[in-house]
């Protein structure tokens, strides 16, 4: 079965000259139809680098990316139109409404003018934005503004979604229902490949994980696979052992007192 | 009107799919761009609920440019004169108006994550950028029109005012192509993070290029007596407005010579062709350098390896700054201002129009140099730039990270006063105070070292007018404002009316003191005692007369 997502040795590095950073260094996954990839790792890890470039955002990048079998670089277009993207920060126009903002990103996709309305009514409606529809999208909580930039990253009913940090902001309860969408959206036959920083999440629903540190892939499997490998029941611990950063008492315990003195 | 603006649109629509943008989602996207520009004039942040009425005034501005060159045209016996001096300021207004206030719009990072990741391509997503930029350039194109239309009808005939109506609209178009070829040139042909290294210089040459170019051209006619132009020149054929000029009077006097036949055909080829060529050409990588700008910095500043009471800032905070407060913010802006890469895409334009101004002041003359001694040109150098402080400072209030102004209303400051007194005495040091000794030193070489003190009194002179300006003006404190609540159209030429108005009293302040021999000494101690003073009530400035900022 041939991968929807193949990644062969892809690196990226931000600057020129002396003043360069490499964030991603020979990185390569095949991801197959259907599964929900969680993307872990500390901050500046690379994940949000991964996550653009396989959006398209970020094209200048070394390796090969191919999406539904096509080549990144040639066929950007026709992949974009079949993945949805759903950014790390709330990069929406506030001063529309979300009505008016799911139009024009349904637009973009060639949807249907009436066809787009009645299908963020309904979305807004289930993500309990209804009553509020009618307002700027300026006047909403982070964790509304999320739910948005989840429904317009979902509305063409892509084949593979990509979300960076798709749960931040979210209440309890909107954390629950975004879960069980992907949940849904996998068995439809969807690929998921999300980053998150809440293991427990992460834990609970990827068919898959893979852990990033300093640009590279550390840990690749299911969960059960990387706790037996690695000896521990929660993700939370063995991405803290895998990442080196243990001793989180003690160094708790540092900062309390530099803050006392 | 934006109905008005995007029904014309599609009169474009093969053009534009040919250029290889797709025309609905061009549509598309200008229409939501004008929808949201309405919307923002009404911030609904703002507790000041006022309509902005910068775009209508930057309207009438135009309008009243054009009555101004009317008189040109009416007033002249030659019509090529009026006309050539009408499209050459024209063209020359609209390229500065896009580099001062819409080189932003097309450098904006704002949407990448947003559009980019749609199936939009770059020809589509350049091409809407630049139809929002026509948008307001053609309307200001029209302002300029209306007059010298009715006045060339009256006296020449209707054919020949149809015709000024298009040629001031290629002029726009032409500007538009000019200035987008110098920019996205500039994308194109340099890499990754030297792009982000020069785009702001880059407004400094563009600026002096084109407000050069201008006063050259101008100094042509003088040159070569444009009143009876022997068009046989072969540098006639290099510039716009000499097209534009020749192609309006075939259809005065109906009389197709050869010159104006080629005219005629570059003045509509050059802009159209060219608009096209550079989507098509140039467009490929846009996006990549959009996001290539949106990422940080990964230049790390020497100035964090030294100590900070070691560095210029510190030195000059420790000397000019009178509580923590100040002292903090002094450094705070010091650092801002020297690496926020907007803050200076927005002031560094107006830096270069300063440089090219003073330069002409200074060169442009029959007399020789020498005269300098004698002459009371000193006088510009010394209160022109008054406009470019007070416009930085009128910038300093934008900012992408405008959300951390949380720390002010956090922290615990009684009086926003002495953030403002930081912000001035921050900026005058940093941005004023070297550009200010620049253009004036050369008058010490001409006038002798009594100067210095022409210069001091200049100086504090400058900084003085611009605090009360600004205490009249709405007070923001920096960095509090989106830059997305900067109205699409709101215009630093506009601002700087104001500012040369202060500057031709100060001037005049200070002829008189050289007129009647007045020894500087005495007024330098006067000035800065109320430099003194105005300061200690700028910095006494509370909550009250700062403007609302949401956080």
């Amino acid at each position: 079965m041939e991968p929807i997502i193949s990644i062969k040795e892809l690196s990226k590095t931000y600057g020129d000259g002396s003043s360069s950073k490499q964030v991603l260094s020979n990185i390569s996954i095949d991801i197959m139809h259907g599964q929900i990839i969680g993307y872990i790792g500390p901050n500046g890890a690379g994940k949000s680098t991964t996550i653009k470039i396989l959006s398209g955002i970020i094209e200048d990048f070394s390796g090969d990316v191919s999406i539904l079998g096509m080549d990144i670089r040639k066929n950007a277009l026709e992949i974009k139109r079949r993945i949805g993207y759903i950014p790390e920060n709330a990069a929406l126009y506030d001063v529309l409404t979300p009505i008016e903002y799911l139009q024009f990103i349904g637009q973009l996709y060639g949807m249907d003018k009436a066809g787009i309305i009645e299908k963020a009514k309904n979305l807004l409606e289930l993500f309990d934005l209804a009553s509020v529809s009618k307002q700027r999208i300026n006047t909403f909580s982070k964790g509304m503004k999320q739910k948005v930039l989840l429904i317009s990253g979902l509305i063409h009913n892509p084949d593979i979604i990509f979300l960076d940090e798709p749960l931040s902001g979210l209440d309890t309860n909107a954390v629950i229902v975004v879960k069980e969408v992907l949940r849904q959206l996998a068995r439809e036959g969807k690929t998921i490949f999300y980053s998150s920083h809440i293991m427990d999440v992460v834990e609970k629903i990827s068919d898959r994980i893979i852990l990033i540190l300093d640009g590279r892939v550390i840990a690749d499997g299911s969960f059960d696979e990387l706790s037996k490998t690695n000896n521990d029941q929660s993700l939370e611990n063995l991405f803290a052992k895998l990442t080196g950063s243990e001793d989180q008492a003690e160094r708790a315990g540092k900062i309390i007192h530099a803050f006392e003195q | 009107m934006d109905k008005i603006a995007i029904f014309l649109l599609g009169f474009f629509k093969k053009i534009i799919n040919n250029s290889g943008a797709d025309f609905e989602q061009v549509k598309l996207i200008v229409a939501l761009k004008l929808q949201m520009d309405n919307r923002k004039t009404i911030n609904p942040n703002n507790n000041n609920k006022q309509p902005n009425y910068t775009l209508l005034i930057q309207y009438g501005m135009y309008f009243f440019f054009g009555i101004l060159m009317s008189a040109m045209i009416g007033g002249s016996n030659n019509s090529y004169t009026g006309l050539f001096v009408a499209y050459t300021f024209i063209i020359f207004m609209l390229i500065m108006n896009m580099i001062a206030d819409f080189s932003t719009v097309l450098l904006d990072t704002r949407d990448n994550t947003i559009i980019i990741p749609r199936p939009v391509s770059e020809q589509t997503y350049l091409l809407s950028r630049i139809v929002h930029i026509a948008f307001y350039i053609l309307g200001f194109a029209l302002a300029f029109a209306i007059v010298p239309i009715i006045v060339i009808f009256f006296k020449y005939n209707a054919l020949g005012a149809l015709f000024f109506f298009f040629n001031v609209l290629l002029g726009a178009i032409f500007s538009l192509f000019f200035t987008n070829l110098f920019y996205l040139s500039l994308m194109k042909f340099t890499t990754g993070e030297r792009f982000k290294d020069i785009i702001a210089y880059f407004q400094i040459f563009i600026t002096i290029f084109f407000f050069g170019g201008y006063q050259v051209i101008i100094r042509l006619i003088d040159k070569t007596n444009l009143f009876s132009i022997d068009t046989s020149h072969w540098w006639i054929y290099l510039i716009p407005s000499a097209w534009m000029a020749g192609s309006n009077e075939s259809f005065i006097y109906l009389d197709f010579t050869f010159y104006r036949i080629v005219s005629l055909i570059l003045s509509w080829v050059v802009p159209l062709v060219g608009l096209w060529l550079v989507i098509k050409v140039l467009a490929p990588g846009y996006a990549n350098k959009l996001v290539i700008l949106e990422q940080g910095d990964i230049k790390v500043p020497k100035t964090n390896e030294k100590e900070l009471k070691w560095t210029v800032a510190g030195v000059f905070a420790s000397l000019l700054t009178r509580s923590s407060t100040e002292f903090s913010f002094f450094q705070l802006i010091w650092r801002i201002a020297g690496r926020d890469r907007k803050f200076k895409q927005s002031v560094y334009p107006v830096f270069g129009m300063i440089a090219v101004f003073v330069f002409i002041i200074i060169f442009n003359r029959k007399e020789p140099l020498s005269d300098l001694a004698n002459s009371y040109s000193f006088l510009t150098t010394l209160y022109v730039p008054i406009f470019y402080l007070y416009l930085i400072l009128k910038s300093l209030q934008f900012s992408d990270n405008y959300q951390s102004s949380w720390i002010y209303k956090v922290a615990p400051i009684s009086t926003p006063g002495e953030i403002l007194s930081a912000s001035v005495k921050t900026i005058s040091v940093k941005l004023f105070l070297p550009v200010y000794i620049i253009i004036n030193g050369i008058f010490i070489y001409y006038r002798g070292f009594g100067f210095l003190v022409d210069i001091y009194i200049g100086f504090l002179l400058s900084v003085m007018a611009v605090v009360a300006m600004l205490s009249y003006t709405k007070l923001h404190l920096p960095f509090t404002t989106g830059y997305a609540d900067r109205t699409a159209g709101a215009s630093k030429l506009l601002q700087a009316i104001i500012p040369m108005f202060i500057a031709g009293i100060m001037a005049f302040f200070h002829f008189i003191l050289c007129f009647y021999h007045i020894p500087l000494v005495y007024p330098a101690i006067i000035v800065t005692i109320a430099c003194w003073y105005v300061f200690k009530y700028f910095r006494h400035i509370n909550w009250n007369k700062i403007n609302y900022f949401s956080v």
